[in-house]
C-alpha cells in the first residue's frame, strides 16, 4: 500500500487565512498521510509558515477547514491538538539555562492534567525521544552551550516526546551544514517509515527534491503545483514562480532536480534572461 | 556544568536557615534575651506546657506579644513577596519583573494615602482602614492595568501589560506625591507606608491578610508546571496545549492578590520580590514547582533578617525596612548583573 492510499493524518481543505488586510493563504489544499514526508516549498512570503501556524492553531482560519486524524481542527481543544500535532519552529526560544532533558520533558505537557506531574512513563518517552533525535548524550547540557545542530535536535526531541501522529517543521535544515541536513532528513525518513506524517517547510528546493516524497509549491498564498518533486520542480514551473535567475538541472546519478542559481554576473545578463 | 542541588535537600536547608534566622530575630531588640530563654518562652506559650516560672514576666510579653508577631509578619510578607515575584518573573519570562510591575504598590500607596488623610477614624470594626484601602487600591490597579492593556480582541501581550502598568503607576504615584505635599502633618504616615514597615504588625492584621495569601499562592502553585511551559515563547507554549492568555490572567491575578495582601500588611517593600527569586533561580534552576516554594522560604529569611537590621541598627530609632532591603539587595543585584549577563539567567 503506498502512502497516498492511506487516510490522511492531516487534511487542509481550501484553507484561507487573513492577517490584517492581507490574505496570506487563499484556498490551499494539502493532504499529508502517515508514512510520507511532504515538503512545503515556495518563495519568501508565499504563506508556508502561515500554513503551519494555521494547522497548529496559532492563527484563525478565514475559510476552509483543517482535519486532523479525521477530526475537525476547530473542535479540538489546544491540548487535544497538541496531542495530535507537534511543531518544530524555525527559531524557537527557551531560557538559555534550561537543560535539554527539561526541555524535552515539556513535550509531555499536553498529556498531563493541571496538577499532574511527569511520571516514569513520561520520563521514559522523553528519554526515547532524545535517543531518536540523537541528543540523549546532551540531556544535562544547558541550551546555551549547544551548537545550532544540537539545538535543533533538542527541539525535535521535544516534539517527538509529544508522541503525535503528525509532525510539522518550519525550515528544519536552515543554518545547518550539509552533513547535518542529511542527518536530519534521515531522521525524518525513519520517523515517516514508522508511520508519522511529516510536513516540513523547506526553503532549499534541491533538499526538498532529494528527501521529500511529495512537494507542494506555494506562491502568493495559493498552491501552484503539487506532486512528486521531479514533476513539480520543472524548469518552467520554477522559473514561473521564482523568476528567471534560477536553473534546474538533473542530478547526474539520480535524475532528481537540482535547483541552482543561474550564472549571471551583470545586470545586463539578468535582463537578457528576463 | 555543576549539578543542581536536589530539591528535598534545598527545602530542608532553606527551612533550617529560616528557623535559625527567626530564632535569632526573637532575641534581638532593646531587651537582650538569650536564644534558649526566648525558645523556652515560646515553648511555654504552647498549650499543655507551663510557662517558665523563673523568667521575668516582661520577657514573655516582649517575646510573645511584640517580637513574635513581628518576626512572623516579616516571614510571611517576605515569603509572599518573593513568591509573587517568582510568579511575575515566570509569566513575563523576565528576571527583572517584580510583583509591583503591574501597579500593586502604587495603587496600594494611593489607597493608603487616601485613607490616611481622609477624615475616617483610624480603625473601625476592629480593623484599620489603611490596610483595607491599600489592599483595594493595589488590587483595583492591577485590574485596571489588565483592562487597559486588553486589545480589541480581548487579548493582551506582555509588552502592553508592562507599559500599561508602568504608565498607570506613574500617574498614581504623582497623585500620592500630591497628597503627601498638601496633606501636611497628617500625611506623615504615608512616608513610612511607602518604604514599608513591620512595626504595625499585629496578629489581627496577619489574620486578615492570610486567606488572600493562602488562596493566591495555592492558585499559583497549581499552575507551576504550566509556567514552566510558558518559559518557551508564546507560540510554542500554545503549540504544547497551554492556553497562554488564560494562564497568564490566572497567575497574575493570584500573585497580585498575594502582593496586594502583603502591601496591606506591611506597606511597600522593594527588592525582595525582585532579588530573591532571581537568586533562587540561579542556584536551584528554573522549575517553578521548586522555584516558587524555595523563593518563599528564602524570602522569609531575607525579610526577617532585614527587619532585625532595620530595628537595631540605629536603635531606638527604626529605619523603614524597605530602605534596608534596597541597601542590602541593590548592590548584590548589581553585582549579579555584572557577574552574569541577565540574558543568561
Amino acid at each position: 500500500m503506498s502512502a497516498l492510499d492511506r487516510k490522511p493524518a492531516l487534511r487542509c481543505e481550501e484553507v484561507a487565512v487573513r492577517l490584517g488586510e492581507r490574505r496570506v493563504l487563499d484556498g490551499v489544499t494539502v493532504d499529508v498521510a502517515g508514512g510520507e514526508i511532504v515538503g512545503l516549498v515556495g518563495p519568501n512570503g508565499a504563506g508556508k509558515s502561515t500554513l503551519l501556524r494555521a494547522i497548529s492553531g496559532l492563527v484563525p482560519l478565514e475559510g476552509g477547514r483543517i482535519e486532523i486524524e479525521g477530526a475537525a481542527h476547530d473542535r479540538l481543544s489546544s491540548r487535544e491538538l497538541a496531542r495530535r500535532i507537534a511543531v518544530v519552529q524555525q527559531l524557537p526560544e527557551a531560557p538559555p539555562s534550561m537543560r535539554v532533558g527539561e526541555l524535552v520533558l515539556l513535550g509531555r505537557s499536553p498529556h498531563l492534567g493541571l496538577l499532574e506531574r511527569e511520571g516514569e512513563r513520561d520520563r521514559a518517552i522523553a528519554w526515547a525521544a532524545m535517543e531518536r533525535a540523537g541528543c540523549a548524550d546532551l540531556a544535562d547540557r544547558a541550551l546555551s552551550t549547544l551548537s545550532g545542530g544540537q539545538r535543533r535536535r533538542a527541539f525535535i526531541a521535544r516534539a517527538l516526546a509529544q508522541d503525535t501522529k503528525t509532525l510539522l517543521l518550519d525550515e528544519p535544515t536552515s543554518n545547518l551544514d550539509p552533513q547535518a541536513q542529511g542527518e536530519l532528513f534521515a531522521l525524518l525518513r525513519t520517523l515517516a517509515d514508522e508511520g508519522t506524517a511529516v510536513l516540513a517547510v523547506v526553503h532549499d528546493l534541491t533538499l526538498a527534491a532529494a528527501y521529500c516524497d511529495r512537494v507542494v509549491l506555494l506562491a502568493e498564498g495559493r498552491v501552484v503545483a503539487g506532486g512528486a518533486p521531479a514533476e513539480v520542480l520543472t524548469a518552467s514551473t520554477v522559473a514561473r514562480v521564482y523568476g528567471p535567475l534560477v536553473d534546474v538541472v538533473a542530478h547526474p546519478e539520480t535524475g532528481l532536480p537540482l535547483v541552482v542559481p543561474a550564472t549571471v554576473r551583470t545586470d545586463a545578463e539578468v535582463e537578457a534572461r528576463g | 556544568m555543576p549539578r543542581r542541588a536536589p530539591f528535598p535537600g534545598a527545602v530542608a536547608g532553606a527551612t533550617l536557615l529560616l528557623l535559625a534566622v527567626a530564632a535569632i530575630a526573637l532575641t534581638q531588640g532593646s531587651a537582650s534575651i538569650p536564644i534558649p530563654e526566648a525558645l523556652r518562652t515560646l515553648l511555654g506559650a504552647l498549650p499543655l506546657v507551663d510557662a517558665p516560672a523563673d523568667q521575668p514576666a516582661s520577657w514573655q510579653r516582649i517575646v510573645l506579644d511584640i517580637r513574635l508577631p513581628r518576626v512572623v509578619a516579616a516571614g510571611v510578607v517576605g515569603a509572599s513577596l518573593a513568591f509573587s515575584g517568582a510568579a511575575y518573573q515566570g509569566v513575563f519570562r523576565n528576571p527583572l519583573a517584580s510583583p509591583y510591575l503591574l501597579g500593586v504598590a502604587s495603587g496600594a500607596a494611593l489607597g493608603a494615602a487616601i485613607a490616611i488623610v481622609s477624615p475616617l477614624e483610624a480603625s473601625a470594626y476592629g480593623f484599620g482602614w489603611v490596610p483595607l484601602f491599600a489592599f483595594l487600591g493595589g488590587g483595583l490597579t492591577v485590574v485596571a492595568v489588565y483592562v487597559i492593556a486588553r486589545g480589541a480582541d480581548g487579548s493582551s501581550t506582555n509588552t502592553t501589560l508592562i507599559l500599561a502598568g508602568v504608565a498607570l503607576s506613574a500617574v498614581l504615584g504623582a497623585v500620592t506625591s500630591f497628597i503627601m505635599l498638601t496633606g501636611g502633618q497628617k500625611a506623615q504616615p504615608i512616608f513610612s507606608f511607602l518604604f514599608g514597615t513591620l512595626n504595625t504588625s499585629t496578629w489581627e492584621r496577619l489574620a486578615l491578610g492570610a486567606p488572600y495569601l493562602v488562596v493566591g499562592a495555592g492558585i499559583v502553585m497549581a499552575h507551576a508546571r504550566l509556567l514552566n511551559v510558558m518559559q518557551l515563547d508564546e507560540d510554542q507554549a500554545r503549540q504544547l496545549g497551554v492556553d497562554v492568555g488564560r494562564t497568564r490572567l490566572i497567575v497574575l491575578g493570584a500573585s497580585s492578590l498575594v502582593a496586594a495582601a502583603t502591601v496591606a500588611i506591611a506597606g511597600v517593600i522593594g527588592f525582595v520580590g525582585l532579588i530573591v527569586p532571581h537568586i533562587v533561580r540561579l542556584v536551584f534552576g528554573g522549575d517553578h514547582r521548586q522555584l516558587l516554594p524555595l523563593s518563599a522560604l528564602f524570602g522569609a529569611s531575607f525579610l526577617i533578617a532585614s527587619d532585625v537590621i532595620s530595628r537595631t541598627l540605629i536603635a531606638p530609632q527604626e529605619i523603614p525596612v524597605g530602605i534596608v532591603t534596597a541597601l542590602a539587595g541593590g548592590p548584590f543585584f548589581l553585582y549579579l548583573l555584572r557577574a552574569r549577563r541577565v540574558g543568561d539567567l
